[in-house]
Order: structure tokens, then C-alpha cells, then sequence
């Protein structure tokens, strides 16, 4: 007898999917018996496109209806049951011979209870979208076959775990008698947990790879309304495959999964961040959450499971995949994506080419356009620089702590080992200083003596990368990229060693590469893949970070940039808005801070590290030259210079960008001299060893963002002239405006840092803090006031001294008050004024409450400092042990012994804030490691390898 | 090309505004500050307790023979003078420094050296020589050391400049210190001579033990040298530093003396106590015999820092019979010049020494009496401090004394002075100055108007010494503190 075959068109909605569909159905080579179109829709329009086929029957249902339920209403509809139905989703329109060859495979055998097709993706229908589905070892969910082309080449497949139910030919009695899909499993779990029933009941489930259907597959890309899967499309997927484990694994097995939920619920999340799809942690969160509280509904398959199953999950195993088919597909997947990929990067290429004498001009690489030798002869102009030790103190540097660790404590602590004790969050600038730190974690402070060498090459070659996204041209690249690194104001900033606009400097072109790329402003970026828009996303969440950890200022400029481009690209501002997040998580507890507890949320602008005041260097000094009418170039007439120049960018093409660059330039000059009529606290951690009360909020953030504005002006001039003769005499005069007066600044003003071991204080007080001391110093600094008064600056030191992580900025702000009523404070001062006068006093009792063990008296050229000396000299409670690199040093002789002899009392380096910090940082690290295609890419690109060098060599 | 025009014309204007927003004033003067700075707290300290060292009898080189190198030996005792009319609440203890034990009342004699404290547990007595001073005198008349010596006893101190020392044939200087704390002392000697700076090994790290005193042989250090001053810096306790000074010609000792500390560098010295007596006799011996050319009285005077000085000595008559005379020198800068004052006649006088540049001065004067076997002994006069302030000083029970004071300002000085009780009051023109009579253990006081210097010029046995008058003082001060 033949078999009746009845085709069931599932609608929901999709009027014009559903019309290809029925169409498709309507020219089949062998026609179902019966066609129903179940409608579901909330619209009528479904109901007019099948109104087309008029020898079709329509059946109307709840909008509310689920799958089961729509293939239930259709069982019920036909007056005798089918022996065949067809499910036809309405965006899987088959192909003219699917039925047939779907029957073709049916027939195979009596015991087939499912049959799926070929699906073909609906945009291009020459790519296998699936055939067949199966699970992974860890239950998930996994197409086998997906994104090849369809060549035949897997044509040979039959048996399968689970079909989809798209295009699947479903044998009624063993469907009726399963209990069809399960009523309690979410949308996509339903068709594989039917499957695998089916399978564990003795059937078969096979694929007819000639059957072919072509898939939109609504549902998945999001194109269905959110209550067709009750979830966005990921957690949809991510509910089901938890469903099916908890229905198929063993009770025990199960139960442990649901137990462990939570945990590889955060695996899994930090294996997304890993492989650039963080937008599944909210999905895996979500479906974490739901399964865990609907746990008996989860469960409620399990009895039907039971009831039918005739053999062995485990012997399903040979259908499940392995990790290395799991791996092949993926590889597989990649592959193609990357030739997608160069494609495109290819095409771009072309068009980013400049036409130079009408040759289409390759851009060259790092190394190939004279990059890599400037960058050099930088490190050469830098070479007073050369750590000659593993700590640099001086200017705005001071030894960081010797141990990383100890430095990484520090970073989001909220309790502070400085004075005597100080409870609020540390400068969110510690984290960029353990970030440092860590480059060369077996001694932190060799880093910043590295990075103060290697600056101008990194400020260099930083820019060179952001200008190569930017332009084409290697003179424009390479002239931008010297004019950021050698701008005035950064080698005032080098020389001085103020190391958080330094840093600010090195990362500030990598976040305006990053939200180059994330926004897709160039030609090439607007074409990444989601997981190279990952990666820069993180790459701009951590330079942006950094730069506002580093310099406050800059990062409220580069928030207004942010804005910016997501004012331009308002599409991508489901991206833009992550960047600021681990700048967010850094300053949340300190912005709290300041705001409630100190009322200065101005002062959250402030410059972090040691303060320092306004450079009064001249740029290049001629005041030798007695007949020059001025002294000397200040930076001041050198930037004015080159913006001066750089402002013929508006006469070449891209006069707009140019104008709009200008202008903010302009903004930035103005805000910069603003920004030095702000006056800050300078008196707090380590100022007995400075001079200033105050100092300028500082330009330094302006400068950074004008100079690289500038640097970019000056590449859109370069690669904008055509003619020969105008490139090389803007080139000649920018070379004179930076290469002459760097030259002649870096030989008249060479380091002056000092270098040490990394001890900030003397030998014998650090090693005694390191045998485990927890007796203090007490710093004492003779200086004068504004008023000509002798003031005795003192300040109370760990044993292992002030170290760069030690400096906060918070306690500038809080230390007037902290000194107004703090009773130790008062008993210091006592002490101090006790031991500069000589008087005996109580001095014996303060320095043993006070935990005291050392005297130095700062170095200090005042006469007052040999005076000081004198005194204590003849105080009998104190030794003196002699002069030291940081001063003279008194010992106390009977310091308070049950001090001496404790461990210090360490407080909790972790906290709540410090874990979401390091989260949030590590989420974004781990995103921002290039992924198997990035580190493909970087290697093709022409910056590290250019391998077009040797063909145009 | 229009396009791009504009475009510069829009940039230029906002350029324009931006530097005529710049320069308006509401912007120019806007000023933020963010922060405060923590106040410096004032403190009120307690002035330390004054307390004085003083160096103990002479020290005999070579021992009671004089044949010994390098021992030394106390000859005898030295007259000590103590003012201590010490308020209620306020007691004066001596303690032994060498034996750290406490001797009561201050002896009349010592031989060891001693510190003198005044005990002030309140901190309620005002400090001043007023309250506690000390001097001491001794008369030698051995072989090898005859003379007066005499100096004020010190506050201890870390860094002393001593002007005076000679070490040519027949000249001994010892440099005296004296560590009077419970804290070792670390020292560094720095000595310059006509030349500069000398070098020499063991001058630093000096070390002197607690409770000790340290007698340096300056000929070790500087043989033969007739002309150099002496920097004593150190680390530690405070001391006392003294050079004792003495002469021998042939066989005769022909003097003895201590060089105390000088007061700060300054443009202006005043030396006075100068008293000089058997001028013509000195002349005699100088003409007679080289060795002898060191009676005429001279000036030495050391240049600190790096700039020459053009040294005019001033030495102006006391009384309308002595005249004085002027003499003018170029010293170099960090060198140590004797500068001769030829021609003095007997008489009263003082000496102004000023310079383009702050500098150190001292005065050899000698005493001669007899023509046949002549006795003589010279002073070595220090600076004398300048000050308003009352300075005290107790008369030795033995000799003769005087009190030469001189107004140190260009302006008319009323001085007041207090001689055993007996208050009177001497007006000094410019730089005039006074001798006045005391009686042996008068109470001496000496208060002005206007800054004045004062000695007290001892003569015993034919031989003399001079003890500028000094105000001891710790201030009780305010001390500004600010804690970060």
C-alpha cells in the first residue's frame, strides 16, 4: 500500500518566506497526499499568502502555541492519519526533488521514524547549513556538517543522532507512540531530544543528503518574534543543551550537572571571553539560571525517556561527535571565514593604495618604510637614558615594590600601608604600575627604567601603527608617527619623567587604533568578523583603561571621543558602550570615594604619582646666542609650529576631517592652558622629599590627545600632496621643526635620574623591615614655607620605604583633615618639634607608641637640615647611623621590641571590588590575546612581516 | 577649492575666539584650586637645659719631664668662676664628665674637665649667661708652660671654628675636646692655613667616646705652621673644643692661653680687651731676637667661602691716651691671614675688623714685664659676641680685672653695667668703647640698647687673659610641624 504523506508548513509570521515556501512545496516532483499550512501567526498576512494555494488546507492556531502543539493540532486534523508527515518550518522551502529523495531514504528501512534533508543556507544556497544534527562530549549541541560548500562531498551520510525538524519526514505511528515532542523541552532541544528517543526506542533517524531544502533559519538569526523561543536565539540554544543533559546523562551524572551549574556556567563564560564571544556569557548565564530554578520541568522527560528506551544511551556514542571531528569542523569553518576574510582585506589594500605618478603604490611595513630605523635612531638619541640600574628615581619615577606581588596587593586595595594606616581605594593608576610591573615581574621597577630608555621608540612605533589604518603612505606614516613621539610637550614629559602622561602617551594611539577598528572607520574594519571587533573592543577597553588611570584628564577626553564616534557610528554603539568598562571598574570605588567621602569629585582629574610642577625648560636654550632677541624655543613655539604647518592638511582632500582635527586642536590648546590655572594639593605620601605645596593640574592629558590630532594632520597633509615638490618641502620643514630641536634638547638635557637596587629606604632599615620588622620611619624635611618660615615636613614610612605604589593620590585630598584630628598625628608633631629642638620631652614614650624605629632627615640643601642633624645628634634615645642615599639616618636603641619582633600585621590584599576589577581586566585581557585567525592576520600584515618587501625590493 | 576655504576661514575663527576667549579677563584670572594643604601645626618646646663644659686644668705635653711623646699630663688646677644665682625651682649641678658623677656644688678648683647644667625641671627660668656662667683661669709657672690661661666654659656644640694656633719651633697648640654628653661623638677637623685648606691624613672620623676628652697634637697635623684656623665639625654628641696655646722660647716658657670658639662669620668683628702693656719692651726683644716678632699684637683673620675679602682693621683707643690705627689687608678666600698691628703704644683699646664678606677674626696680644729676665705671657682674644642681650660674667677671685666694652652699632649705645651690685650707665658714641675696673668675684652684667661686645681682661701675676663675654642660650621656641 502506498504511504500517505502529509506535508504540515508550520507559519509564524514570515509572509514572504512562507510564500517560497509554499511554492516550493506546490513543484515538487511528487507531490504530498495532503498539504496543511498551520498557522500561528499574530498577523493575517499569513493567512492571505496561503489563501494563494487554494488545494491547500489552513488551519489557524493559538499564536501562544508551541511546536508540539502545532504538530499535535495537525495530527488531529487529518481524518486519517498519514503514515508520513512532512514538517515544513515556513522559511525551509524544499527543493524540487526533496520529498522524493526523503521517501527514497525512507524506505530504506521500516524501522526509519525520521528522515531530515540537506539544508542549505537560505542567502547562499551553494552552503551546507546542516545535515544532521548531534552532541558534543559535553553535551552541546553540534551540527557536523556547516559553512562548507555543497560539493557531494558528504552525500555518503545516513544514520545521524537527531534531524532538525526543518524539512524532516516524521513516520506518524513511531512519532504518536514516542509521545511526540516533548511538551516541557525548550524550542530547539525539542526535535534532538525526539531523536535520540526515537533512536533509544530502536529506530533509526537517517539524513537523505540528495534531499535538499534551503533555511533561513529565522528562529536562530533572530528574525522570529523573542516569544517563538521564549529567549534570544543564544540562550535558546544554550537552554537546550542543558535540557538534553539533564534528560540524558544518568540520575547521579545529572544531578552533578545541576549541582555544578553555577561553576561551569563560569567556565564556560571565561572560555566565550577566550574565544572572542563574550556575547554568549549572558546567554550561559541566563540559561544557568533558568535551568537551575526549573529543574523538575527539566527533568520531566526523563520518564518518557525511560518508558520507550530499548537500548543504550551509550550506545548512541558512535552517532555523538568526538572533540577531533569537533575540531575538524571548526578549523574547517575558520579556514573559510579567513578567506573571506583576505578577500576582503585584499580589496581594501587595493583601495587604500595611493596613486603616486600614477603607480599604484603597495603600502610597505614597519621595517620597509624606514620605520624601524627611526624608531632606532631614537632609542639612540635616548641613550642617557640606559638603566644603569634596576630602579630610576628621580623627576616623577620612584622603585616600585621588589617583589610583584607585593605590588599586584596594592592594586584595588582598599586599605593603604601608607602613614599610619589609611582606609580608601588605591589609585586606580596602581593597576597600570602592576600592569607594568608584571612585564618584567622578577624585579617591577626594571620596567620603568626600560620604558623611560624605550619611550620614544615606543611613542614611535605606537603611532606608527594607528597611522597605518590611517594612511598608505610610508612618509606620512613615519613623519606622524616622529611627530607624536618627539612632540614638544612629551619630550618635556620624558625628560621629567613623569611617568603617568608617558604611559598615557604609549597607549593613547592603540584606543584611537581600537575605536578605529571596533566603530569600523576604515574600509578594512567596517568588514571584521565579530571576533576581530572582540579583540579591538578589548584592546580599547584596556588602553582606555590605562590612559585613565593614568591621566584622569585624557580619559574624559577620550570619553568625549568615544562619544563622538558613536555619534558617527551609531550602529556600533552596542560595542562603543563596553569600552569604558574596565575604566569604569577601576574608578567606581575611587569615583565613590571622592565623591562621598572626600566631596572632590573635581579632584578625580587630578594627575596621579608624585606631584610635580609645570616644566620651565626651554625647548632649545639660546640664551647663549646673546644677539638672538629671545632666549630660548620653548615647547609653546614649537607646537604652534607644527600645527601651523600641519594646517595645510586643509587644502588636500579630506579637508573636512582635517577642519573638524583642527578645531578640536584648537579646543585642546585653550583646555590645556585651562587645565594649568588649576591648582592641586601637593603635600601627601613621600612629599617630605619634595618642595612644592601645590602644583598645576598639569597639560599633560591635552597635550597627549593635540599632539596625536597634530601627528595625524601632518600624515592627512603628507599623503594628501600629489606633487613631488610640495610632499618633500613640507617634509623638509617638518623634519627641521623636530629633528633639530630633539636633538638639540636630549644632548643639553640627558637623564638625570639615578638608578639603585630598588630600596627606597636605607639598606639597613629594608633589611630589617625584611626580616620581618613592622617598625616604622620617620621621615623629617626641614623646608620653608611661602612665608620664609622654617616648616619640619614629617611624615611616618613603612620599613620598606615610600614606593611608587605607595603614592595616592586620595591622601593629598584627605590628609588636611586626617592632620586636623587625628591624635597620632599631633603626637608626631610633638615628637618632631621635640627632637628638632633637642628637648628631651617625651620623646622615648612617642617614638615607642609610635612604633618608631628610624629617623632620617630627607637630604636637603637648607642649613636648617645640618641643624636638625646637630639635634638629633644629641638626643640619647637616638644612634646615629650615618648619611645614607637618602639622607641621615638615626636609629632608635630601644625601638618598642613587641613591634620589632611581629610579622607586620597584613591587611586583606583582596576584596569584592578588587575581584570585579581583576574580572573585568581579565575578561578583557583574555579577549584581547589575538585569536588563531588575528594571530594569522597580524602575521600577514604588513607591519611585522611584510612579505611584499622582498618582491619590491 | 571654495570649499576648502572656508573651511580655513572657519578654522581661523575659531581660532580668533578661542584666543579672545582666552584673554578675557573672567577667564584669564580664573583660578581652581582643589585640596588643601595641611596646616603646619605650631609647637611650643621647651628650651633644652643650659649646660656648660669646661676643659679642666691645662694639659702638660710629654708629661711632668716633658720628655714624653704624645702623654699628657693636668698640671694642677684652674680657678673656676661660676655665676649660678639660679631662681626657685632651678638648681646648678656639676658632674665630673670623665667619672659621670654628680659633685654637688660647683668646686672652686678643677683639674678634670666639667659640665655645669642648670636644672630647670619647669622650663620656667629665663636662659641667659644671667643664669648660668662659668669661666675658669690658671696660672702656670713650669719649665715648659708659664702664663695665664683662660676661657669661658662652653655650651657644647657640633661645629666650632677656632681662630688662633701656631706651631712653629717652639709653639705647641692642642686642640682640647671634650664630649660631655652620653653620646659618642664623630668629628671631623678641618684645618686651613695661608695657603688654603690642608690635607692631611686622620683629620676625619674622629671619634671621641662619651664622657672623654681627646687631646690632638696640631704639629702632627700641621708642622710648622704659624699661621691657621681650625673647623671642628661632628656627628653625635655635642662637645666643647678648645686650642690650648702655649710658647716657649730657649728655655723660657713665655705663655700660655686657650683659643675658644668664635662667634658666626660675620662682616664685622669686634675684639675687644685689648689691653696692651709693655709695648716697648716687646718691641726691644722683637728687634733683638726673630723670635720674639710675635709680641707685637696681630690679627687673624680667616676668609670662609669663595669670594677674597678686603680686610680693614680698626684698633680705636678706649680713653682720649691711647691711639689707635688702621690697617687694611686682602685676604684670600678659605685662607687664614695674621694680619701685624704695628705701632700700638701702651694703652686701652679694642679692635673692629670688618670685611666686604663675613669673616672670622681673633687677636694676639702680649704682656711683658721687666726688662732684665722679662716675664711674658700673651691672650688670645676671640671675637666677642655683638648683642643687646645681658651677658653675665663671675670675676675670678685672683687678679686683676677689667671689662672693656665696645658699641658694636655706628649709633649711640646706653650700656648698662652691673659691677658687684653697683649699677652705672655708659653712653659709647659710634664704636666708641670702655674699660671699667671690677673687683675679684664681682658679678658682672652688661646690657645695652644697642648691640655691644665686652671682655673682661684678667691680669695675674704679670700675665694676662682675656674672656669675651657670651650669652648662653637655648631658646624655647615654636616649631612648625606639618605632618603628611
Amino acid at each position: 500500500m502506498k504511504p500517505q504523506i502529509a506535508a504540515v508548513v508550520l507559519a509564524h509570521d514570515q509572509p514572504e518566506y512562507l510564500a517560497v515556501t509554499l511554492q516550493a512545496l506546490a513543484n515538487q516532483s511528487q507531490k504530498p497526499d495532503s498539504i496543511l499550512i498551520v498557522d500561528s501567526s499574530v498577523n493575517e498576512a499569513c493567512e492571505s499568502v496561503a489563501a494563494e494555494h487554494p488545494t491547500f488546507n489552513y488551519l489557524k492556531i493559538d499564536s501562544a502555541s508551541s511546536l508540539p502543539q502545532s504538530i499535535h493540532e495537525a495530527i488531529q486534523t487529518f481524518e486519517n492519519q498519514p503514515t508520513w508527515i512532512w514538517l515544513l518550518h515556513d522559511d525551509s522551502a524544499p527543493q524540487k526533488t526533496a520529498l522524493a529523495e526523503l521517501m527514497a531514504t525512507a524506505e530504506k528501512s521500516s524501522s526509519v521514524a525520521l528522515v531530515g534533508p540537506k539544508q542549505l543556507r537560505w542567502q547562499n544556497p551553494r552552503e551546507i547549513l546542516q545535515l544532521g544534527l548531534t552532541l558534543a562530549p559535553n553535551g552541546d549541541i553540534f551540527s557536523p556538517v556547516s559553512g562548507e560548500l555543497d560539493q557531494s562531498q558528504h552525500d555518503h551520510i545516513d544514520d545521524v543522532l537527531a534531524v532538525s525538524t526543518a524539512g524532516a519526514l516524521i513516520r506518524t505511528e513511531p512519532y504518536l507512540a514516542l509521545g511526540g515532542l516533548a511538551k516541557n523541552a525548550p524550542a530547539l532541544a525539542a526535535d534532538i531530544e525526539f531523536s535520540i528517543r526515537a533512536r533509544l526506542a530502536g529506530h533509526r533517524v537517517l539524513v537523505a543528503p540528495k534531499a535538499k531544502i534551503v533555511h533561513a533559519a529565522l528562529s536562530l538569526q533572530g528574525g522570529r518574534p523573542k516569544r517563538w523561543l521564549k529567549a534570544s536565539p543564544a540562550t535558546a540554544v544554550r537552554r537546550a543543551e542543558i535540557h538534553l543533559n539533564l534528560n540524558l546523562l544518568s540520575p547521579v551524572a545529572a544531578f552533578a550537572y545541576w549541582l555544578f551549574l553555577p561553576l561551569i556556567a563560569f567556565g564556560r563564560s571565561l572560555l566565550a571571553i577566550a574565544t572572542k564571544n563574550p556575547q554568549r556569557i549572558l546567554a550561559e548565564l541566563s540559561a544557568t539560571v533558568w535551568a537551575w530554578f526549573t529543574i523538575f520541568a527539566r527533568t520531566s522527560s526523563r520518564s518518557g525517556i525511560k518508558r520507550v528506551r530499548k537500548i543504550s544511551y551509550k550506545k548512541l556514542a558512535a552517532l555523538r561527535a568526538t572533540w577531533g571531528q569537533i575540531k575538524q569542523s571548526n578549523f574547517v569553518r575558520t579556514e573559510s571565514e579567513l578567506a573571506n576574510e583576505l578577500a576582503i582585506q585584499a580589496a581594501t589594500d587595493e583601495q587604500a593604495g595611493e596613486q603616486l605618478n600614477g603607480e599604484q603604490v603597495k603600502p610597505r611595513g614597519f621595517a620597509a618604510s624606514g620605520g624601524l630605523w627611526i624608531s632606532l635612531a631614537l632609542l639612540l638619541i635616548n641613550f642617557s637614558w640606559w638603566p644603569k640600574g634596576i630602579a630610576a628615581i628621580g623627576g616623577g619615577v620612584l622603585p616600585l615594590a621588589d617583589n610583584w606581588i607585593e605590588l599586584f596587593n596594592r592594586a584595588g586595595a582598599s586599605f593603604q600601608q601608607i602613614g599610619l594606616g589609611y582606609f580608601a581605594p588605591s589609585d586606580p593608576f596602581v593597576w597600570v604600575l602592576s600592569a607594568l610591573g608584571l612585564t618584567t615581574f622578577w624585579a617591577p621597577s626594571l620596567s620603568i627604567s626600560v620604558m623611560l630608555f624605550a619611550f620614544s621608540s615606543l611613542a614611535f612605533a605606537s603611532a606608527w601603527r594607528l597611522l597605518s589604518v590611517l594612511t598608505a603612505s610610508s612618509i606620512a606614516r613615519n613623519l606622524g608617527a616622529l611627530t607624536y613621539a618627539v612632540f614638544p610637550a612629551a619630550l618635556l614629559a620624558h625628560n621629567e619623567s613623569r611617568l603617568p602622561v608617558l604611559v598615557t602617551l604609549l597607549m593613547l594611539p592603540i584606543f584611537a587604533q581600537a575605536i578605529i577598528e571596533v566603530a569600523g572607520l576604515t574600509a578594512r574594519s567596517a568588514q571584521a568578523t565579530t571576533q576581530q571587533r572582540a579583540t579591538w573592543l578589548a584592546l580599547a577597553g584596556l588602553s582606555f583603561a590605562a590612559v585613565a588611570a593614568s591621566l584622569p584628564i585624557a580619559g574624559a577626553l577620550g570619553l568625549v571621543a568615544l562619544a563622538a564616534v558613536a555619534v558617527i557610528r551609531i550602529k556600533r554603539i552596542g560595542y562603543l558602550l563596553w569600552i569604558p568598562l574596565p575604566a569604569a571598574a577601576l574608578f567606581g570605588p575611587t569615583v565613590l570615594f571622592y565623591w562621598v567621602q572626600l566631596n572632590q569629585p573635581l579632584g578625580l582629574l587630578a594627575q596621579p604619582g608624585l606631584p610635580q610642577p609645570n616644566s620651565q625648560l626651554p625647548l632649545v636654550d639660546l640664551s647663549a646666542f646673546a644677539v638672538l632677541p629671545i632666549q630660548g624655543l620653548t615647547a609653546g613655539h614649537l607646537i604652534l609650529a607644527l600645527f601651523l604647518l600641519s594646517l595645510f592638511a586643509l587644502l588636500v582632500r579630506g579637508a573636512t576631517r582635517s577642519a573638524l582635527l583642527a578645531i578640536a586642536i584648537i579646543l585642546l590648546l585653550a583646555g590645556s592652558t585651562l587645565a594649568d590655572q588649576i591648582q592641586i594639593s601637593a603635600v601627601g605620601v613621600g612629599s617630605t622629599t619634595q618642595n612644592e605645596q601645590s602644583v598645576d593640574l598639569g597639560s599633560g592629558g591635552f597635550m597627549a590627545f593635540a599632539g596625536l590630532l597634530i601627528a595625524v594632520l601632518l600624515a592627512n597633509l603628507l599623503s594628501g600632496l600629489t606633487r613631488r615638490g610640495a610632499k618633500a618641502s613640507v617634509a623638509t620643514i617638518a623634519i627641521a621643526l623636530l629633528a633639530v630641536p630633539t636633538a638639540l634638547f636630549s644632548w643639553s638635557n640627558p637623564s638625570t635620574l639615578t638608578y639603585s637596587d630598588g630600596r627606597a629606604v636605607p639598606s639597613i632599615v629594608s633589611a630589617e623591615a625584611k626580616a620581618g620588622s613592622a617598625l616604622k620611619l620617620l621621615s623629617i624635611r626641614p623646608s620653608l614655607n611661602s612665608n620664609q618660615e622654617l616648616v619640619f615636613a614629617a611624615e611616618i614610612v613603612n620599613g620598606d620605604g615610600v614606593q611608587f605604589e605607595d603614592i595616592s593620590l586620595s591622601y593629598r585630598f584627605a590628609v588636611a583633615e586626617i592632620s586636623e584630628t587625628s591624635p597620632e598625628f599631633a603626637q608626631i608633631s610633638q615628637l618632631v618639634a621635640d627632637l628638632a629642638s633637642g628637648s628631651t620631652g617625651q620623646i622615648k614614650t612617642a617614638l615607642n607608641q609610635l612604633e618608631i624605629g628610624y629617623v632620617l632627615v630627607a637630604n636637603s640643601s637648607l642649613q636648617q637640615s645640618a641643624e636638625l642633624a646637630f639635634s638629633l645628634d644629641s638626643i640619647a634615645e637616638l644612634e646615629a647611623v650615618g648619611n645614607t642615599d637618602f639622607g641621615q639616618l638615626w636609629r632608635v636603641r630601644e625601638p618598642n621590641q613587641s613591634v620589632k619582633t611581629d610579622v607586620a600585621s597584613q591587611q586583606a590584599s583582596w576584596s569584592v571590588t578588587k575581584v570585579v576589577q581583576l574580572s573585568i581586566l581579565l575578561s578583557f585581557g583574555l579577549m584581547a590575546l589575538p585569536s588563531r585567525n588575528g594571530r594569522r592576520r597580524a602575521e600577514d600584515s604588513d607591519i611585522f612581516v611584510d612579505e611584499n618587501e622582498d618582491a619590491n625590493a | 577649492m571654495l570649499k576648502r576655504l572656508a573651511l580655513l576661514l572657519l578654522v581661523a575663527a575659531v581660532a580668533a575666539g578661542t584666543i579672545f576667549a582666552a584673554d578675557l579677563p573672567v577667564v584669564k584670572n580664573w583660578r581652581l584650586e582643589l585640596g588643601q594643604i595641611p596646616k603646619a601645626t605650631e609647637i611650643s618646646v621647651n628650651a633644652r637645659e643650659l649646660s656648660l663644659v669646661c676643659p679642666g686644668a691645662l694639659n702638660l705635653s710629654g708629661g711632668k719631664g716633658g720628655n714624653k711623646l704624645g702623654v699628657f699630663s693636668r698640671l694642677n688646677t684652674a680657678l673656676l668662676s661660676v655665676n649660678q644665682d639660679a631662681p626657685a625651682g632651678v638648681s646648678i649641678e656639676a658632674t665630673a664628665i670623665e667619672t659621670e658623677t654628680k659633685i654637688g656644688s660647683t668646686p672652686e678648683r678643677i683639674s678634670a674637665p666639667i659640665s655645669i647644667a642648670a636644672i630647670d625641671p619647669e622650663a620656667a627660668a629665663e636662659q641667659g649667661s644671667k643664669l648660668l656662667a662659668a669661666n675658669q683661669i690658671q696660672l702656670a709657672s713650669e719649665s715648659t708652660m708659664a702664663g695665664l690661661a683662660g676661657t669661658q666654659c662652653q655650651q657644647p656644640a657640633h661645629e666650632q671654628w677656632l681662630i688662633g694656633g701656631d706651631t712653629t719651633v717652639g709653639r705647641e697648640s692642642v686642640l682640647v675636646l671634650t664630649n660631655p654628653s652620653g653620646v659618642s661623638a664623630t668629628l671631623d677637623i678641618q684645618i686651613f692655613n695661608q695657603a688654603g685648606a690642608v690635607e692631611a691624613i686622620g683629620l676625619n672620623g674622629f671619634a671621641v667616646a662619651p664622657g672623654q676628652t681627646q687631646l690632638v697634637q696640631l704639629s702632627s697635623i700641621v708642622p710648622r705652621t704659624k699661621t691657621f684656623a681650625v673647623h671642628v665639625t661632628g656627628q653625635g654628641g655635642a662637645i666643647g673644643a678648645w686650642i690650648q696655646q702655649k710658647t716657649v722660647r730657649g728655655l723660657n716658657a713665655t705663655g700660655v692661653d686657650y683659643i675658644g670658639p668664635n662667634p658666626a662669620f660675620s662682616k664685622v668683628q669686634f675684639v675687644p680687651g685689648v689691653l696692651i702693656r709693655g709695648s716697648k719692651i716687646a718691641k726691644k726683644l722683637a728687634k733683638a731676637n726673630e723670635d720674639y716678632v710675635d709680641l707685637s699684637p696681630s690679627v687673624r683673620v680667616f676668609v670662609p667661602g669663595e669670594k677674597s675679602a678686603k680686610v680693614t682693621i680698626q684698633v680705636l683707643g678706649s680713653n682720649a691716651k691711647s691711639f689707635g690705627t688702621v690697617v687694611q689687608q686682602d685676604v684670600v678666600a678659605g685662607r687664614v691671614a695674621d694680619i701685624p698691628i704695628a705701632g700700638l703704644a701702651d694703652g686701652d683699646y679694642v679692635a673692629i675688623v670688618s670685611a666686604n664678606v663675613p669673616i672670622a677674626a681673633s687677636m694676639s696680644i702680649s704682656r711683658v714685664v721687666g726688662t732684665s729676665k722679662p716675664k711674658i705671657d700673651f691672650a688670645l682674644l676671640a671675637a666677642a659676641e655683638s648683642s643687646v642681650s645681658e651677658r653675665a660674667i663671675r670675676v675670678p677671685t685672683s687678679g686683676i680685672s677689667k671689662l672693656s666694652v665696645v658699641n658694636a652699632t655706628n649709633k649711640s649705645a646706653a650700656v648698662q653695667v652691673t659691677i658687684g651690685g653697683q649699677t652705672s650707665t655708659v653712653t659709647l658714641q659710634d664704636a666708641a668703647s670702655v674699660v671699667l675696673q671690677t673687683a675679684p668675684g664681682d658679678l658682672v652684667t652688661v646690657k645695652s640698647d644697642k648691640a655691644v661686645s665686652a671682655a673682661l681682661v684678667i691680669d695675674l701675676d704679670s700675665a694676662v687673659t682675656v674672656l669675651p663675654l657670651t650669652d648662653y642660650k637655648n631658646q624655647a621656641s615654636k616649631v612648625l610641624v606639618s605632618v603628611r
